[in-house]
């Protein structure tokens, strides 16, 4: 039953892609954005995961909202630095390896994402829970293992996907 | 009000990317200028829609500006992972290419 209800949140969802690609909120455009919702989700669950869509994807709400609003505010700031490294013309950068407190597959991949999204972090390489990433010199969110270990503030918000 | 709201986030945008062009020509190594390159895609590109938003108002023109943005930032790290990692593969050492 959950399942299902889950499955019919994102047809409704996908549906208004389609909607507001069409630009129309015609019952016949209703009906098609329902038909191709369902066979689109039908098929990435047949055809290409190897997991169940729900399963790979499943992320809740208020997890991906905070996310999303801690990696806007982020972003301007690292965007910020980055201007006064500019100026200053501070170009000196190193790889740090650093291993993620996240052990859901989904939870590093946004971390990743994140990491590269905001200005001065570019994630280099994945290896399980171990990312390199190439950073600026003073930068000091990630730290490195060799320097111990500290959960930074995105996995604090990402570790919320397991429970 | 609004208009001049929009139109004052295009110009922060453009000289956020502006900014950003100036780090590639003022930083000689390959990694940091990726870096630089990367904060012209998110901050100028975020910036710079969301003052189209706001200039469109609530249309089906904001909604699918949203999307776009929304795609954007989800494809957009892959790019950038992708030419510093085949560069890091490739043995392309740490400020090789810096003045002395």
């Amino acid at each position: 039953m959950k399942k299902m209800v889950r499955t019919l949140v994102l047809i409704l969802i996908f549906t208004g892609f389609w909607l507001i690609l069409n630009e129309s909120l015609a019952f016949s455009q209703i009906l098609t954005g329902l038909f191709f919702s369902a066979v689109a989700l039908l098929f990435t669950n047949r055809y290409l995961l190897e997991d169940d869509y729900l399963g790979a994807y499943g992320i809740k709400p208020k997890v991906l909202f905070h996310y999303a609003v801690y990696l806007f505010v982020q972003i301007y700031r690292s965007g910020f630095s980055a201007i006064i490294k500019i100026i200053k013309g501070e170009d000196a950068v190193k790889i740090i390896e650093y291993e993620t407190c996240i052990s859901n597959e989904l939870g590093i991949c946004l971390l990743a994402n994140a990491i590269t999204l905001t200005p001065g972090t570019v994630t280099i390489s994945k290896n399980g829970r171990l990312l390199q990433i190439l950073a600026f010199q003073d930068e000091n969110t990630f730290t490195d293992i060799t320097e111990g270990k500290s959960c930074s503030p995105y996995e604090m918000i990402l570790r919320r996907i397991d429970s | 009000m609004i208009d001049l709201l929009a139109y004052l986030l295009i110009t922060i945008a453009l000289i956020f990317m502006a900014l950003g062009v100036v780090g590639l020509f003022r930083f000689k190594d390959f990694y940091s200028r990726i870096l630089i390159s990367a904060k012209i895609e998110t901050v100028g590109f975020l910036t710079i829609m969301i003052g189209f938003v706001i200039l469109s108002g609530f249309s089906y023109a904001a909604m699918k500006i949203l999307l776009i943005t929304l795609m954007v930032m989800i494809t957009n790290p892959l790019s950038t992972h992708a030419i510093a990692r085949s560069a890091f593969l490739s043995g392309y050492a740490i400020n090789q290419g810096s003045r002395p």
